[in-house]
């Protein structure tokens, strides 16, 4: 079985993002905006996040036409769930019980 | 700026290689949205540094990094110091030199000095041109001008030796030439296993 490693602190800026609006399909461009990480540390997470079946990615069709499609990325069901416990891990035990 | 940063994530995706060909279109479309930022070179940076880390993952990345590895490492600087032996004066002209006290050495063999300085010259420029060959993954050159060296050597060691009576340069040059042929051979044969190709020329 393979063995999963703490989140690094990337990690649990992109689980952070991506779990804030689950459903959502979000762009690359978008994401390194939204959590500040720089493209050389956002695509190498999502590659291995990918290939860990914690994010799945998908080409979606162009807001605008004419435009191409561009990839995009969301948590699947294993993501989702290790976002949640990164998230109740880092709060105080107080507010995690209260939250549990 | 925006043919740089095209340039950028052209060779991102040419080290992230078919594994990865999705993420490389990726980068690709999301740069026209770093662009309409203002920040393509900084976003193209990114996705280079990101395929680079991700060289030693794949068997096509660690196939590139001991490619350039053995161009860059073995066989330009092969051919650097040919030229720079050659420059100064080692081995042809340091035997001329030596021409008057040196009794093996006379008007007889003297004259050979310039064509065997030309045939360096030419083993030092077949060395950069396999070197491109070997990054192209080019094989069928690769081996034409592996047998023209091996030829060269050959010629080299028996001429430098009939000659001049001394065997140790072109024994040394041999070595040095063999121990680079086994390399190519052995990249080739990687090549063959994890790609397909070049396997029709090593049988």
């Amino acid at each position: 079985m393979e063995r999963r490693r703490n989140p690094s602190k990337q990690m649990l800026a992109l689980l952070r993002t991506l779990s804030a609006r689950p459903r959502d399909w979000r762009h690359g461009y978008e994401i390194m905006k939204e959590t500040g990480l720089l493209s050389g540390t956002l695509y190498p997470l999502l590659m291995r996040m990918t290939d860990q079946g914690l994010v799945e990615a998908e080409w979606r069709p162009p807001a605008h036409p004419g435009r191409p499609a561009r990839h995009a990325y969301r948590l699947t069901a294993a993501g989702l769930a290790l976002a949640r416990a990164a998230d109740a891990e880092e709060r105080p035990p107080g507010l995690a019980a209260r939250f549990a | 700026m925006r043919a740089v940063a095209q340039a950028m994530v052209a060779l991102a995706s040419r080290c992230l290689g078919r594994h990865r060909r999705d993420w490389a279109l990726a980068m690709r479309e999301e740069l026209e949205a770093a662009r309409a930022d203002g920040r393509s070179l900084s976003f193209a940076w990114g996705c280079l540094i990101a395929a680079w880390r991700e060289l030693p993952r794949h068997a096509e990345g660690r196939y590139m990094i001991a490619s350039h590895g053995l161009a860059f490492v073995l066989v330009i600087p092969t051919a650097a110091l040919l030229v720079a032996s050659l420059m100064s004066g080692v081995p042809y002209s340091y035997l001329a030199a030596l021409g008057g006290e040196e009794p093996l050495l006379s008007d007889g063999n003297l004259f050979a000095l310039p064509s065997l300085a030309l045939l360096l010259v030419v083993v030092a420029a077949a060395h950069l041109r396999i070197a491109w060959l070997l990054l192209e993954r080019d094989w069928a050159g690769v081996f034409t001008l592996g047998t023209l060296l091996a030829a060269v050597s050959v010629t080299l060691l028996l001429f430098t030796g009939l000659v001049f009576v001394t065997f140790i340069f072109p024994l040394a040059l041999a070595a040095a030439l063999a121990i680079e042929l086994a390399a190519i051979f052995a990249l080739a044969r990687w090549h063959a296993l994890a790609f397909g190709s070049a396997s029709e020329l090593l049988d």
